[in-house]
């Protein structure tokens, strides 16, 4: 790589702390920060008030879709996906065709992942082989070809499983995901189950769907005293019981979508399969209280549960269409829009919500701007604006729920590993985006 | 003015008016010993069910063809999407043929209005998932406007599976755009609270109470076929607590009786009240091809002068 001098841009920190630094990526990709510097020696200097340097951040959800749906996604275009969302490291769920449930399977994804992905791909692992929910998979073998969790994701782990889950996973500090849905009350319920429901005559789920699930997830926790993460939580009500778990000092976590803290089901296209997602969009005041649960540490992590499909299925009438929505690319400018901007939280929040606690609990490094390291940040714009166009996005799916919806906060470019992984075209123009 | 029949919502009065006096005189014409005008003459109305009817279907037939329209029925048995085409493609195609008009009965709501995105038809709905039934509505409410002239304070109890019911859905909005009172009555499976606050409705869990000092009452079919019997512990349990029969009604000796039909006799209605004096469901059922010939022609002819040429 060329020498790229950064002069006076303001860097935010794990530590949540932020100053102006200047410093050069020198060839080989390690930053080296400058006091004093002479711009002649560098190939492009990349100065500017309104620019931010941003510890990569972490999904601890996502779907590539490998093995055998690549027309969904593959590592290729989903890590590019990643990596043009400001993403260094990201989970890929196993609920894919085979199910990842073997240690054969996690050492197909690595290698692929090592020879494809731009980015870091962990897997998951699924907890029950085929996730049937009746047999234990080979937990032990699959965390150590690298499954860096395990998850039934897609539906919810059958409680007997579950229970020897976290029993098993106890002796090596493994983590189980798990997908709080009670998939006989959600029935064939397609949205959420209040006044658009009732007033439609639709198919709904109702809140308790989740709610039970995650009372259940966590009175096996305090049972055996092992460790949980629940997955894309949606209602107020789930949040009781993370409190309770949380006071009671049990070691739960939790994770929230940036969708479900943007979109409630009044404030969507009703029958627009882009926003068909599960959990469905709750209601206004499920969408607050999320965001508030955030603010107050109840809910550790922001991520995007990126769950990309192919064009032709997501034409299906609601009904038949499937359940996701992409969202890697998307994530960080829309909290950036609508929160950052807003005055509604800090981008601090934001790194502690999708840098600092994801790696806390899954035991992940840090990605960020570190001296003699290699480059491990992206930078963005602040007034910067994008529309958001089916071209810009790297997935598969380009049916992003923010189509024709202008948002600031995009990276203009993002580096992992002291490689550019990802560079918008009018950024940096002497500098060829090398990945 | 309406450019599609989607929604009861949808409908302004002054456009519900037009439609009712209009059927007035399409009334007369079914009345007359040779029934048809060419007023569709030339148009082309294509029947697409993606659900099983035969009284609706055949009551729209009726009417385009009395008003001498063409009318081609297509019955789709599967789904458009189990047979490999998205319901845009099956109407897209349909469109290709060039119809004026299509009247669409499909399981999941919503379905008429998404599709007139892909189609220059006018889209008819005749019944769309739980969510609406628009005609039947308009021919529930004439029924009641020629028996009670207006329903200005009108107490209409509508008894039933509300829940999963287009019927009843689209007479909600209907009616009270009408000026009358509704109220819902069923076991609280079917008829939720929530209706209450969320449609400015009364509910009543007690058929007993929901019935003295009604005007009328709408019972809804229990829908065997459908998750309704999931939300009943039995049709036994249904029809003794929710069944109406003239034990219950012995004290509203005036009430009119209206059903959409088919009925279960002995499960939400007994034979007694079906066949008696204030049943007017053998004239909801004429009503219903005068009103479907007055949608007809309200999106189809419709001028700014009245029906001239009857």
């Amino acid at each position: 790589m060329n020498k790229i001098l950064f002069r006076n841009v303001l860097a935010y920190f794990s530590d949540l702390s932020s100053r102006k630094v200047s410093f050069y990526i020198d060839k080989s990709g390690k930053v080296n920060f400058l006091d004093s510097y002479d711009i002649s020696s560098f190939e492009e200097v990349v100065e500017g008030e309104d620019l931010v340097i941003m510890p990569l951040l972490t999904d601890v959800h996502t779907h590539m879709r490998v093995p055998g749906q690549e027309e969904k996604e593959d590592i290729v275009s989903g890590s590019k996906a990643a990596a043009r969302g400001g993403f260094g490291q990201i989970f890929t769920m196993p609920n894919t065709n085979p199910v990842v449930d073997n240690a054969y399977l996690v050492d197909y994804l690595i290698s692929n992942i090592s020879k494809n992905s731009v980015i870091k791909i962990y897997p998951v692992g699924a907890v029950s082989r085929n996730q049937l929910g009746e047999e234990l998979s080979p937990l032990l073998e699959m965390k150590n070809s690298g499954a860096i969790a395990f998850s039934d994701d897609g539906k919810p782990i059958s409680t007997n499983i579950l229970r020897k889950a976290l029993i098993y996973v106890k002796t090596f500090d493994g983590i189980i995901i798990d997908h709080p849905e009670d998939i006989v009350l959600s029935g064939n319920g397609i949205i959420h189950e209040g006044k658009i429901s009732r007033a439609y005559g639709i198919n709904s789920i109702p809140y308790t769907s989740e709610e039970i699930c995650v009372a259940r997830d966590i009175a096996l926790t305090r049972e055996i005293r092992s460790r949980l993460h629940l997955a894309h939580l949606s209602t107020r009500h789930s949040l009781k019981y993370i409190e309770a778990a949380k006071e009671e000092g049990l070691n739960v976590t939790s994770e929230v979508t940036v969708n479900h803290l943007i979109f409630n089901c009044e404030n969507i296209p009703i029958f627009d399969t882009r926003f068909k997602v599960k959990p469905p969009f709750r209601d206004e005041e499920d969408m607050n209280e999320l965001f508030f649960a955030l603010q107050k540490g109840l809910i550790d992590v922001v991520c995007t549960d990126h769950a990309p499909h192919t064009l032709e299925e997501k034409e299906l009438d609601y009904s038949e269409a499937p359940f996701g929505t992409p969202g890697l690319e998307t994530a960080f400018a829309a909290l950036y829009t609508y929160f950052v901007m807003k005055n509604k939280c800090k981008l601090e929040d934001i790194i502690k919500w999708m840098v600092v606690n994801p790696s806390k609990i899954f035991s992940l490094p840090i990605l960020e701007l570190k001296n003699r390291s290699k480059a491990n940040f992206f930078i963005f714009k602040r007034n910067k604006e994008f529309l958001v166009e089916p071209e810009m996005f790297f997935s598969k799916c380009k049916l992003s729920v923010f189509l024709d919806k202008t948002l600031f906060g995009f990276p203009l470019a993002t580096f992992y590993n002291g490689n550019m992984v990802y560079k918008d075209k009018n950024f940096m123009k002497n500098i060829k985006h090398e990945v | 003015m309406i450019s599609h029949l989607l929604s009861t919502k949808y409908l302004d009065l002054d456009e519900i008016l037009e439609i009712f006096n209009n059927a007035k005189k399409f009334l007369e014409v079914l009345n007359r010993p040779t029934k048809k005008i060419p007023i569709l003459k030339g148009k082309l109305i294509l029947t697409v069910f993606f659900e099983p009817s035969t009284r609706t279907r055949t009551s729209f037939e009726i009417a385009g063809k009395t008003l001498g329209a063409d009318v081609v029925n297509l019955s789709v048995s599967q789904s458009s999407a189990k047979k490999g085409e998205t319901i845009k493609d099956t109407c897209l195609t349909l469109n290709a043929m060039k119809p004026d008009c299509i009247v669409l009965r499909h399981s999941v709501s919503k379905i008429p209005e998404y599709i007139t995105n892909f189609t220059s038809a006018k889209i008819i709905n005749a019944g769309d998932g739980s969510n609406e039934h628009p005609s039947q509505a308009l021919l529930d409410a004439f029924t009641l406007m020629q028996h009670f002239g207006d329903l200005e304070d009108r107490k209409i109890l509508i008894l039933g599976d509300v829940l999963n019911s287009r019927v009843a859905r689209s007479n909600i909005w209907l009616l009270k755009k009408l000026g009358a009172k509704v109220s819902l009555c069923g076991p609280s499976t079917l008829v939720r609270e929530e209706f209450e606050k969320e449609w400015d409705v009364d509910v009543y869990w007690d058929l007993d109470k929901a019935i003295s000092n009604v005007d009328a009452i709408i019972v809804l079919r229990i829908q065997l076929e459908r998750a309704a019997s999931a939300w009943i512990p039995s049709t036994r349990e249904y029809s003794i607590f929710y069944g109406l029969n003239r034990e219950r009604l012995i004290k509203n000796n005036n009430v009119i009786i209206m059903h959409p039909g088919p009925m279960n006799r002995g499960l939400e209605i007994s034979s007694d009240i079906a066949d008696g004096s204030n049943a007017l469901i053998r004239d909801q059922v004429t009503n219903g091809v005068a009103i479907r010939m007055s949608i007809f022609y309200h999106l189809l002819a419709r001028k700014a002068d009245s029906i001239g040429i009857i």
